[in-house]
């Protein structure tokens, strides 16, 4: 394998949301990294953090009453966070771009396709309106919309919700981008709809090369796109692996809860297995393992210390005190 | 479009025609005897007969509405002043004018006002620019126009005398006056602003604008307003016709020649065809205001068509 660089790389990374009067850590120290080229997934259930995350790498944190409190997010090499606002749009949308959850409300009501594909090619790149204008077409015709002259000059409301989310893709390519950050990109659309979108992605990232990071809670979507997997319980990274080892050999029991949660179509079984409880608020818990409460495997030592993540093997870690003798898992990080 | 329009219009003629009837009712029912009020006691009993029947006071109020309707829509003719034996169209016509300017330009300012101040409010939600903005609306919304325009004369005519405190002529007399109208006015709309524009702030594709690496001032006049002004444009809309009442009174106060002293002189003395007309005139604005409003949809959301 040759040795490619990282595109993103965040370390330690701790943003605090203000509410009440309190800071609660809602990404508590995360690290992880994305290489050229590569496709990274980012699992785990609503409010452990995924979103944040990925709003900080855009700078696009509501601030009051987030901040980043601690960490940095370099991206070639730069600290976005020394960024000022001014440098910081100059990346967004150009060498960063994202794409939401929500295609149905993501796109502006008032302003037709074409202009709001304009916009962003007309803001980074040194291009008249007619340059822009074919560009734009040219775009529409990669994400396979049909008729792309015609739909240029359609609003959001004339289109499905496949459609716009193709919109958004467009937008997102536009500028090729280094990275691009997909949030939970297929979640609000239908099943069949939701494979076209992915197959889409991943024909595109291979034309282009763009780095994907791709925020998801759906396991089948990460088998599908991802090389690699981080997974996140309540603003921790509590496993990372390449996306073979996560289906084959998960070590985390959150993630093997998360595995044993998905239907098997060869299995016939009366009730499905649910990882029992709730996802704690972040920053309620204040010692020990955040996933305690809910763990099959609990033992005494997980109430009173903070597991740190642990070595599996090359590129595989995971934060349990389960492997913390037996496997002689090397610390990393408390 | 056009047809979208022209069955407007069209619309309109039974509306006006229910205000007619209303218009005159109210007139007739209303006590009091114009050639009493107009007279006194200086004319006899039966000069004040011949009179009455001359006018055709005695005779039943449906002939009396059909007369009127006749000479309006056949004729064109409004009938003249009882005061001033003048057509009351020419006397409309030439005081329509003042009101119109004066109307618009308020209606300039209070949008002016109403928008910036209302966008800089939302955008500095809780700040300071925020806190004594909100205060201020509620101020101006409490205080009865007749009182703030004579605050604004003795301030700025009286005292440091920039303008002149009333009459008409130039453009200089009409700043106070339209001020003072606009104000109540710009209230209204810096509220309807504010929140409309938080709750467009809240949608998904101001985030989208954001990512896109859009300056945050583009993000606010062009995506943020384009759809926070929809909501507006209508509240303004209604917000006219409550200005043409306010003329009224704030041209009393400032003796702007428009139609509103004229309205007043005319119910004063009960000088029916006056106030019939002025009624009429009124509804026939009011509607042709909603007419713009609802065209300007159009031009605002995409997503309204004109079949």
């Amino acid at each position: 394998m040759t040795m490619t660089k990282n595109v993103l790389d965040i370390k330690d990374l701790t943003i605090n949301f203000k509410s009440e009067g309190k800071e609660l850590s809602v990404v508590d120290g995360i690290s992880f990294s994305i290489k050229a080229g590569e496709t990274l997934g980012v699992v785990g259930e609503s409010g452990c953090g995924k979103s944040v995350t990925s709003l900080s790498i855009m700078g696009l944190i509501p601030s009051p009453p987030g901040r980043v409190a601690n960490g940095t997010i370099e991206f070639e090499g730069k600290n976005l966070l020394d960024f000022k606002e001014k440098e910081m749009r100059k990346v967004r949308g150009n060498e960063i771009s994202m794409i939401f959850q929500e295609p149905m409300t993501s796109l502006n009501p008032v302003f037709t396709i074409g202009k709001q594909i304009n916009e962003v090619l007309l803001l980074h790149n040194e291009m008249n309106k007619s340059a822009a204008r074919n560009r734009s077409i040219e775009m529409l015709k990669l994400v396979g919309i049909p008729r792309p002259e015609q739909i240029y000059h359609n609003y959001p409301y004339q289109l499905s919700g496949g459609m716009r989310q193709r919109v958004m893709i467009a937008i997102g390519l536009a500028c090729q981008p280094k990275l691009l950050i997909a949030d939970e990109p297929t979640t609000a659309l239908d099943v069949t709809i939701q494979a076209q979108i992915l197959n889409l992605m991943r024909d595109l990232k291979e034309k282009t090369d763009t780095s994907i990071m791709f925020i998801t809670h759906d396991l089948g979507v990460v088998a599908e796109m991802c090389d690699r997997v981080v997974v996140m319980y309540s603003g921790q990274v509590v496993e990372e692996t390449d996306v073979d080892t996560l289906f084959n050999d998960p070590k985390h029991p959150y993630t093997l809860g998360l595995l044993g949660s998905i239907p098997k179509a060869t299995e016939k079984i009366d009730r499905l297995y649910s990882i029992r409880g709730q996802v704690p608020q972040a920053g309620t818990v204040e010692r020990g393992c955040r996933f305690a409460d809910r763990c099959d495997k609990v033992m005494p030592r997980c109430y009173t210390e903070d597991p740190p993540l642990l070595k599996m093997k090359e590129g595989h870690q995971c934060r349990c005190w389960l492997y913390a003798e037996e496997e002689g898992g090397a610390e990393i990080d408390s | 479009m056009l047809n979208f329009i022209l069955r407007r219009l069209l619309g309109m003629i039974p509306i006006l025609l229910i205000i007619t009837i209303i218009a005159f009712l109210f007139v007739h029912l209303t006590p009091g005897d114009p050639i009493r009020i107009m007279y006194g006691a200086e004319i006899d009993q039966e000069t004040y007969q011949q009179m009455r029947e001359s006018e055709g006071f005695n005779d039943p109020l449906i002939v009396q509405y059909g007369r009127y309707m006749y000479n309006m829509t056949i004729q064109g003719d409004f009938g003249q002043s009882y005061r001033t034996r003048s057509d009351v169209s020419d006397e409309v016509l030439r005081r329509f004018n003042y009101t119109f300017v004066l109307t618009i330009l308020s209606m300039f300012w209070a949008i002016l006002i109403g928008v910036t101040v209302g966008i800089i409010s939302a955008t500095k939600r809780n700040s300071l620019v925020d806190r004594v903005g909100m205060i201020s609306t509620i101020t101006a919304l409490s205080i009865p126009e007749f009182w703030f325009g004579l605050m604004m004369m003795q301030v700025f005519a009286v005292q440091l005398g920039w303008f002149p405190t009333s009459g008409s002529g130039t453009w200089i007399h009409l700043i106070l006056p339209s001020l003072t109208l606009g104000f109540g006015v710009a209230a209204t709309i810096v509220r309807f602003t504010r929140s409309s524009v938080l709750e467009v702030l809240r949608e998904d594709y101001v985030r989208t604008a954001r990512a896109k690496g859009q300056k945050e001032s583009v993000v606010i006049w062009s995506h943020v307003l384009r759809n926070a002004l929809i909501p507006v444009v209508t509240m303004a809309g209604l917000q006219f016709g409550f200005l043409i009442g306010g003329a009224v009174v704030v041209e009393q106060v400032f003796a702007w020649p428009g139609l509103g002293s004229y309205l007043i002189d005319g119910i004063l003395t009960r000088d029916y065809p006056v106030i019939q007309a002025l009624i009429l005139l009124f509804s026939l604005q009011f509607l042709i205001i909603n007419l713009l409003v609802d065209i300007s949809y159009g031009f605002l959301n995409p997503q309204i068509r004109y079949e």
